[in-house]
């Protein structure tokens, strides 16, 4: 018993990464442009269906068609905020929500449209492969959802912290109107957020495609993990956030063992509310990274 | 007559039905000083704040070195040559004072051209915050986060700066300290417009003073000369 | 300035040969019309709901689908396993979903802005799954109500009617109300309406509880209009779709503003064909634009264009007309 609640904890540990990285773009946006992005998770969804419907079957080995996908969403992520849901700022709160929520609408149904309402997934040997750690075994993907989404956390502390780029966005996200006087043009950085937030939110995507079935209406799940993983981890902390992924995963998976697995979903909606109720400023505060 | 430096002509701006700045002219030459003096409410902030490209004028004009301003983002402002430091300082709390610096410095990568001024420079005139470089932005006293504010603004390669309420909430000291500097800056060759509650200490180190009441100009004349009392009441009307 | 206003006889005429039209139904129209009209009758309820909340409350929500739900459910328990009459499950839905929204409202008003909105979403999910999970209820495939098949058509649609007109009359008198003053007091500046005295956290609740019961009272409604429901169907977000459309292309933050917004979704759906992926589509992109370009909606220009009003209550629409520099 014991060994079946380690072996759970531990994949949760691992899906976490996964979840994590879900959540990071949406943390980003926020925390740049107090814009909860409510097209977030269509986007992800949009780079699993552009690597598995559209670049796999032109031939192009997975691993390649992943760098593909990235800078693409990059583009897309940042064209959007361009030219669309960066004249919705500056007016209050609710046009960011529809204008997003409108983006997320059309996302999904031109998925249904061009790529069918059919389950997809990406075929790989490791869908299926496992590695032995002692008596437990843990999916291979698990393992690589984990190491890529501790290295995109890395990547992104890293870009924040230690280039211009990263220090303008942060001096954006502080402060706008003072950021301009150092010559800081905050609707670029806008754009530029939106763009490492969408290529955060591709590799998810491609991460997600590998690790279970997606189709059009995936968006709106993820949409909602990467919301609940922001919330549980704090909002402003891009570690919080992951943390906060990790025990999102942790406790649908727990949940998926004791009562049910018809209960792993509403475990993770129940954990918000729980973090709502007693800790509402979630996991760690605004100043850590 | 040469052109001067800055001149705002006419210049109104507000926030709706509220006019905070109703039709002020004045002008700035090259290498001055020039303190611009009125109590809370008088439009000094609005001002700055129109010229800097941060709030939109609803009327009138601002020329620098001969280009019309008005309607060019602030962002934009900067690189022409106008730097604000705020009131309030805002300081960028997140970041520590060096890079607070570096936001700054970073902007002007693209420049061609000598730099005059280097974050070393920066330490070099506020000794204070080179201990305090790796410190966080909020929590440096008020008087080590004016000389952030000024250091971050003269990264910017200004040809003027603006000051908008230097030693609000200071103590003598660290005014004192911030003179200096002031002064050196001036020494180099800096325009600077700003914006002091001392009445005579804006006469001690301006050139120039322009009065501000109720958004509109009061008084405009040479500092030399000019006594507190002619001051004190143009101020208050 | 003064708005050329639309006279209050002029108003008051309008207004009535509209009811009266729609009071005719039966004579001028057979059952296509009938359908037809219960169907925008519902929508419209539907958008006043959501537009008191975003539009006067600056409540924006993504969730009213709980109260939906919940309200249709509560229907549907009530006559199919209570033993209730129909017009008393009626009463009961509003019942419950007015007490509910007590303490959703409690807990998700610690979340402000768009985590407000999600937030909201998330605790209708937990209804939805949990709803697919409850045997007494049917599971997942959902319940018949039996009872509603021996209500008269022509009733319902009166009672759609009235509804809507209940639910416009709620709205005015909420908004005209002190309460209704605090509401937008907290709408436009809710740090400084705190200052002024308004009990922002109470009003707030007021205008959600409201809602809440207005949706559920809408929700018996359509439950026995279908008259089946489901938890995927009942819980779903995409009413939240809907009716956030309607509210922003007719106007938010007006009375009227819902109710062409409605019409227009109406038409939108006989052109386009029920809800298929174009008809989203064109849904999700109408949005965007109006919001980019015209945010204060149909009503909103027409009202900015000639100062026309049907229902003079609207002050300062919620989305400021000049944005910041």
């Amino acid at each position: 018993m014991t060994m079946q609640l380690i072996e759970t904890l531990l994949n949760g540990l691992l899906l976490g990464g996964l979840y994590g990285l879900i959540g990071l773009g949406l943390s980003i946006n926020f925390g740049t442009m107090r814009v909860v992005y409510l097209a977030h998770g269509d986007l992800i969804v949009l780079a699993a269906y552009f690597l598995v419907v559209a670049l796999v079957p032109l031939g192009i080995p997975a691993l390649v068609a992943a760098a593909i996908v990235v800078p693409v969403l990059f583009a897309v992520g940042w064209a959007l905020q361009r030219f669309i849901v960066g004249w919705s700022l500056g007016r209050g709160i609710l046009p960011p929500l529809i204008v997003t929520f409108g983006i997320s609408m059309v996302l999904q149904n031109v998925l249904l449209l061009f790529a069918t309402a059919d389950a997809r997934t990406l075929q790989t040997s490791l869908a299926s492969s496992g590695v032995r750690l002692g008596s437990i075994t843990v999916p291979t993907v698990r393992i690589i959802d984990f190491a890529v989404g501790v290295g995109c956390l890395g990547l992104l502390l890293a870009i924040l912290g230690r280039t211009a780029l990263g220090r303008a966005l942060r001096a954006t996200s502080d402060d706008a109107d003072t950021a301009r006087l150092m010559g800081v043009d905050p609707r670029r950085m806008y754009a530029v957020a939106a763009g490492i937030s969408a290529a955060t939110g591709a590799v998810g995507g491609v991460l997600l495609s590998a690790t279970r079935t997606f189709y059009p209406t995936t968006g709106s799940e993820a949409l909602l993990v990467a919301f609940e993983v922001v919330v549980v981890g704090g909002l402003g902390s891009l570690t919080g956030t992951f943390l906060g992924g990790i025990l999102l995963a942790m406790a649908q998976l727990l949940a998926a063992l004791w009562p049910g697995p018809s209960y792993s979903q509403v475990a993770a909606h129940v954990v918000v509310l729980l973090v709502l109720v007693f800790r509402p400023q979630g996991l760690l505060p605004r100043t850590a990274p | 007559m040469t052109e001067p430096l800055l001149r705002v002509d006419g210049l109104a701006a507000g926030y709706g039905q509220l006019q905070a700045v109703r039709g002020v002219s004045f002008e700035v030459a090259a290498g001055e000083a020039l303190a611009v003096i009125g109590e809370n409410g008088a439009g000094k902030t609005t001002l700055f704040h129109s010229i800097c490209g941060l709030h939109a004028a609803s009327s009138g004009e601002v020329v620098f070195g001969g280009e019309r301003l008005r309607g060019t983002p602030a962002h934009d402002i900067v690189r022409r040559g106008i730097a604000l430091v705020p009131e309030g300082r805002r300081i960028f709390p997140s970041l520590s004072v060096d890079e607070n610096l570096r936001v700054s410095e970073d902007q002007q990568r693209r420049r061609t051209g000598a730099r005059r001024w280097t974050r070393d420079r920066v330490y070099q005139l506020f000794p204070d915050l080179r201990a305090a470089a790796q410190r966080g932005g909020h929590q440096i006293s008020g008087g080590q986060q004016q000389m952030l504010a000024i250091g971050r603004a003269l990264l910017s390669e200004p040809r003027l700066l603006l000051l908008d309420e230097v030693s609000l909430g200071l103590s003598p000291a660290v005014i004192k300290v911030l003179y200096q500097a002031l002064a050196a800056i001036r020494a180099d060759g800096m325009t600077l417009v700003f914006v002091e509650q001392d009445v005579r200490r804006s006469l001690a180190f301006s050139d120039h003073l322009v009065c501000l009441h109720k958004g509109t100009v009061r008084l405009a004349r040479p500092s030399h000369g000019s006594s507190v009392d002619e001051v004190r009441r143009a101020y208050f009307g | 300035m003064t708005a050329a206003r639309l006279a209050r006889p002029l108003r008051a005429v309008i207004t009535a040969a509209l009811v009266l039209v729609l009071a005719l139904c039966p004579v001028w129209g057979g059952d296509g019309a009938r359908s037809t009209l219960i169907v925008f009758a519902y929508y419209a309820a539907l958008a006043q709901m959501w537009n008191l909340l975003a539009g006067y409350a600056g409540l924006v929500t993504f969730g009213q689908q709980l109260f939906i739900g919940l309200g249709g459910y509560t229907l549907a328990v009530g006559c199919e396993r209570i033993g209730l009459g129909v017009w008393s499950a009626f009463a009961l839905a509003a019942v419950v979903t007015g007490a509910l929204a007590v303490p959703v409202g409690a807990l998700t008003f610690r979340l402000k802005g768009g985590y407000f909105a999600v937030g909201s979403w998330v605790i209708a999910e937990i209804f939805r799954l949990s709803f697919g999970n409850w045997s007494y209820v049917s599971n997942a495939s959902g319940m018949f109500i039996r009872p509603a098949r021996s209500v008269d058509p022509w009733l319902l649609y009166y009672v759609a009617i009235g509804l809507l007109l209940g639910m416009v009359a709620l709205v005015v008198a909420t908004l005209r109300s002190r309460a209704g003053l605090g509401l937008m007091a907290i709408r436009d500046a809710e740090d400084a309406a705190a200052g002024l005295g308004v009990h922002v956290w109470r009003v707030k609740l007021l205008a959600f509880v409201i809602a809440a019961a207005g949706t559920g009272l809408i929700a018996a409604l359509i439950t026995v209009q279908t008259p089946f429901i489901q938890p995927n169907a009942a819980f779903s977000i995409e009413w939240s779709a809907q009716v956030s459309f309607m509210a922003v292309v007719g106007g938010l933050g007006t009375v009227e503003g819902p109710i062409i917004g409605a019409a227009i979704y109406v038409v939108l759906q006989h052109r386009l064909g029920g809800s298929g992926a174009i008809h989203l589509i064109v849904v999700g992109a109408v949005s965007v634009i109006v919001m980019l370009v015209a945010p204060r909606g149909i009503a909103g220009l027409v009202r900015d264009r000639w100062g026309w009003t049907l229902f003079p209550v609207a002050r300062r629409p919620p989305v400021k007309a000049d944005r910041a520099p």
